[in-house]
């Protein structure tokens, strides 16, 4: 049995829908100005909020009710320090992100010493369409958080280019002045982003908790908080950029997951790998002598196949290693970011 | 004298006065501006116009004194307040998205609903905008494509589009060329014509007596007259500003030009294409031309920012191979940039630091490889005093200080070296009046010691009150050296616009 079947492709984008959530609501954040670089720590607080909550109710609606409320806490915390005391965006998302590890940890330990397991979210299999072979269990057998990730990012295109709301969006994130002498308030706008940021968060912190394995761990989010960063960046600030980047990862990892039980790498990865890079040097442009040179090294493993396995942990670390990549390829493409990312508004500088 | 504006008064201030701290930037101002006119609000920098249009547009809450629009009291705690209430300011920098589209900028507001989509009640109110005014915005173009007057352009249709009747320009010509200024005075008159109310706040006179109905001028942030444009002078509007009568421009000692300081022969950088021009010892040599010409190309070539594709460069007889800044500044040059905020100087240091950088590997600053802090102390407050730089001390952060003392204090610092050679790039770019003339007086006094100078400028009429020899640079190619004697705008601006290239 290969490695690219149906099972795969589930696995796939049961990796990409949380890391999506997150990485939506980021791209919001930004869009405003306001980079939350500890997005993981949000992301985990989500996760343990979720799992807390259903630890004292157990009712999955609530569950992911306490996530959001868990990612709101943090993002609140984020938005107070960038937007109201106008402290460094990098060290106060630093300050997030460890607080939001530390402190997952130590709640965890204090108030739910015996880890206990739930059932993950209900596979919802609608009839007739699940029964479409490929596309059937890939699309009509899912659970819900799925759907919502899709709603929510269906949403967001919706609301960002198709509102007034985007328009001041983007305006308060690229020329804030221009934003406020509107009429637009700088103040609100970032807040409610990052809000917004932090409920989207929360959500799929939940869903990596209690709604897809059904416990809690230490650090269990795993770097996915990184990953939406990258993605947004990756994306160039625009939503069609941020899926494909998640696309990209999510298949990655689940790559990744496949391989760590296989004996030998496959020969299909190497070709797999060989058509990745050739889309993105046809993408790109740049980069040929020493995209080509992978290319071909790449094209002669799936010719030779030779019998090679590499150790599990080299394999954890391709998503990153890829995250890594793809940042430093669109390096050019940076430009694009929102200007007044990261900038503190100071009004009457006029 | 004050000119009644009658029964079509649009805004009446009475006894408006601002304080920060100890300082008064306006002290009871009276200022009634009409519907259907023009008014100049004239003033040096530091007079408190921007103060005073601050607390007109709600940025600024006054201390005392009233407003009233209309006739019915109006105070302002925001400026949506103002905005709402009619009153709109076209900002010296344009408060505009570039990564929008023009129609985008316009839809920009404030969502009552957070799912509206305003673009398409946008695209109606620009229609109206432009049916009624005739101007013209091209709603699909991204503002980064635009040209600075089609921003303004743009700038001015969006407070229109809010409703805007009373409209304030700061100072908008100064990113404007002289076409897109006429433009706009054009559209000033129009929009008087229709019954909006207009204040341009400008330092250039001449503009001023171009448009404008009314005049109001503040001095110390107290009113110093008002008036109908009609009666009045130039002379008039000056000696209101400065207090006192400005000296009419020296007479100018006849330049004795020495040897040839900078030599440069053959030059070819990006557009600039074969230039030669020499300033000698003892002259100012000024460059003319349209923003664009190739002026940057030039100094940055001679400076040894940007590499020349072909010719040489000679300062005080040393010719310049591989050029470096601090090969210029060892040879004898000295700058006076254009961008005083971001080259010029640097604003989180102390003025002192700013006016000692130059100095600080020479003897007494440098000792044995240590700065002596006493004898930098003694040289900053030394050339302070004498370059007139007005400043609570030496340790005050150079970005505390107003446009016209940080010039004076960047004029300290290249002078001071005694230079064979300063360019100065637009040198009195945003000043006032007393400080442009310093800075003219500091120049000349350089060149009657014997140094050479090399002045580029927009300003044709500083070029032509200034130099000695003039050089024409249209589209990067000298169009012709000409002496200050044969020099008029009328000459000038032949060569300016010449297009001919010759082989």
């Amino acid at each position: 049995m290969g490695v690219f079947d149906i099972a795969f492709l589930v696995s796939a984008l049961t990796i990409a829908a949380p890391i999506l959530m997150a990485a939506t609501g980021e791209l919001i954040s930004q869009r405003a100005g306001v980079m939350n670089v500890g997005l993981e720590g949000v992301l985990l607080a989500g996760a343990f909020a979720g799992y807390l909550t259903m630890t004292r109710v157990e009712n999955q609606a609530l569950g992911f009710l306490g996530g959001i409320a868990g990612g709101l806490l943090l993002a609140a915390l984020m938005g107070l320090l960038a937007i109201e005391v106008k402290v460094d965006q990098i060290v106060a998302g630093i300050a997030i992100g460890v607080l939001g590890l530390g402190l997952t940890t130590f709640l965890d330990q204090h108030f739910v010493p015996e880890p206990q397991t739930f059932k993950p979210l209900p596979r919802i299999e609608i009839p007739l369409l699940s029964d479409i072979p490929v596309a059937g269990p890939l699309l009509f057998d899912q659970d819900l958080f799925i759907w919502a990730t899709l709603a929510v990012v269906g949403l967001a295109a919706l609301v960002m280019y198709r509102t007034t709301w985007g328009i001041n969006l983007a305006a308060t994130g690229e020329t804030p002045v221009a934003a406020d002498a509107a009429g637009v308030s700088v103040r609100g706008l970032r807040w409610s982003a990052v809000l917004v940021s932090g409920a989207l968060a929360g959500a799929a912190g939940a869903y990596i908790s209690i709604g897809d394995v059904g416990v809690f761990r230490e650090d269990m989010t795993g770097g996915r908080g990184y990953l939406a960063i990258a993605a947004v960046l990756f994306g160039a600030w625009r939503l069609r950029g941020l899926l494909a980047a998640v696309a990209i990862f999510a298949v990655t990892d689940a790559v990744q997951l496949r391989l760590q039980s296989m004996p030998a790498v496959p020969g299909e990865i190497w070709t797999a790998a060989a058509i990745a890079v050739l889309a993105g040097l046809i993408v790109m442009r740049r980069g040929l002598v020493v995209g080509g040179a992978v290319l071909i090294a790449l094209v002669a493993l799936a010719v030779v196949h030779p019998v090679v396995s590499l150790p599990a942990s080299l394999w954890l670390a391709m998503p990153y290693v890829l995250a890594l990549v793809a940042l430093a390829a669109g390096g050019a493409s940076r430009h694009r970011a929102p200007s007044a990312l990261t900038l503190p508004y100071v009004r009457s500088e006029a | 004298m004050a000119a009644d504006p009658g029964p079509d008064e649009a805004l009446r201030l009475s006894g408006i006065t601002k304080r920060f701290g100890a300082f008064t930037a306006n002290d009871r101002i009276d200022l009634g501006i009409a519907w259907g006119e023009v008014h100049a609000l004239l003033g040096e920098n530091g007079a408190g116009k921007t103060t005073l249009m601050r607390i007109v547009t709600g940025l600024y809450q006054p201390d005392e004194g009233t407003m009233s629009l209309d006739g019915t009291p109006v105070a302002f705690r925001r400026p949506e307040q103002a905005l709402r209430a009619g009153i709109g300011m076209v900002h010296q920098h344009f408060t505009l998205v570039p990564t929008l589209t023009e129609l985008e900028n316009l839809a920009m507001a404030p969502a009552a609903v957070p799912w509206r989509n305003g673009r398409a009640a946008a695209r109606r109110r620009a229609a109206e905008v432009e049916a009624s005014t005739g101007l013209r915005i091209d709603p699909d173009r991204l503002v980064a494509d635009a040209s600075v007057g089609e921003r303004q352009r743009l700038e001015i249709v969006k407070l229109l589009c809010r409703g805007a009747r009373l409209l304030i320009f700061d100072e908008p010509s100064a990113s404007l060329s002289p076409g897109e200024w006429d433009e706009l005075a054009k559209l000033m008159r129009r929009l008087a014509g229709e019954g909006h109310a207009v204040v341009l706040i400008s330092h250039k006179l001449s503009e001023v007596f171009s448009v404008a109905d009314r005049w109001t001028v503040l001095r110390g942030g107290a009113v110093a007259g008002t008036g109908d444009i009609a009666g009045t002078t130039p002379e008039h509007l000056v000696e209101l500003m400065v207090g006192e009568s400005v000296a009419p421009r020296r007479e100018r000692t006849p330049a004795s030009p020495g040897a040839p300081t900078l030599v440069i022969r053959d030059l070819s950088v990006d557009r600039l294409a074969e230039v030669d021009l020499t300033v000698h010892a003892g002259e100012i040599v000024g460059v003319a031309g349209v923003a664009g010409s190739g002026q940057a190309e030039l100094v940055e070539a001679v400076l040894g920012i940007r590499p020349a594709a072909a010719g040489s460069v000679e300062l005080s007889g040393q010719r310049l191979e591989r050029r470096t800044p601090q090969a210029f500044y060892a040879a004898g040059g000295a700058l006076i940039p254009e961008d005083r905020h971001h080259v010029a100087v640097v604003g989180g240091m102390t003025l002192g630091e700013n006016i000692n950088l130059r100095a600080l590997r020479q003897a007494p600053l440098a000792r044995r490889g240590r700065i002596n802090l006493g004898a930098a102390r003694l040289r900053a407050r030394r050339l302070m005093t004498e370059y007139e730089v007005r400043a609570t001390g030496e340790n005050q952060p150079m970005a505390r200080l107003s446009g016209g003392n940080q010039q004076k204090a960047v004029l300290a610092r290249e002078l001071s070296t005694e230079p064979s050679l300063v360019i100065a790039v637009q040198p009195v770019r945003g000043l006032d009046v007393r400080a442009t003339e310093f800075v003219y007086r500091r120049l000349t006094e350089h060149r009657n010691r014997g140094g050479a100078v090399l002045l580029i400028s927009m300003d044709l009429d500083e070029v032509i009150a200034l130099s000695d020899r003039i050089a024409v640079l249209a589209h990067g190619r000298v169009r012709g050296v000409l002496d200050a004697a044969e020099a008029t705008r009328s000459r000038i601006g032949a060569l300016m616009t010449s297009s001919e290239v010759r082989p």
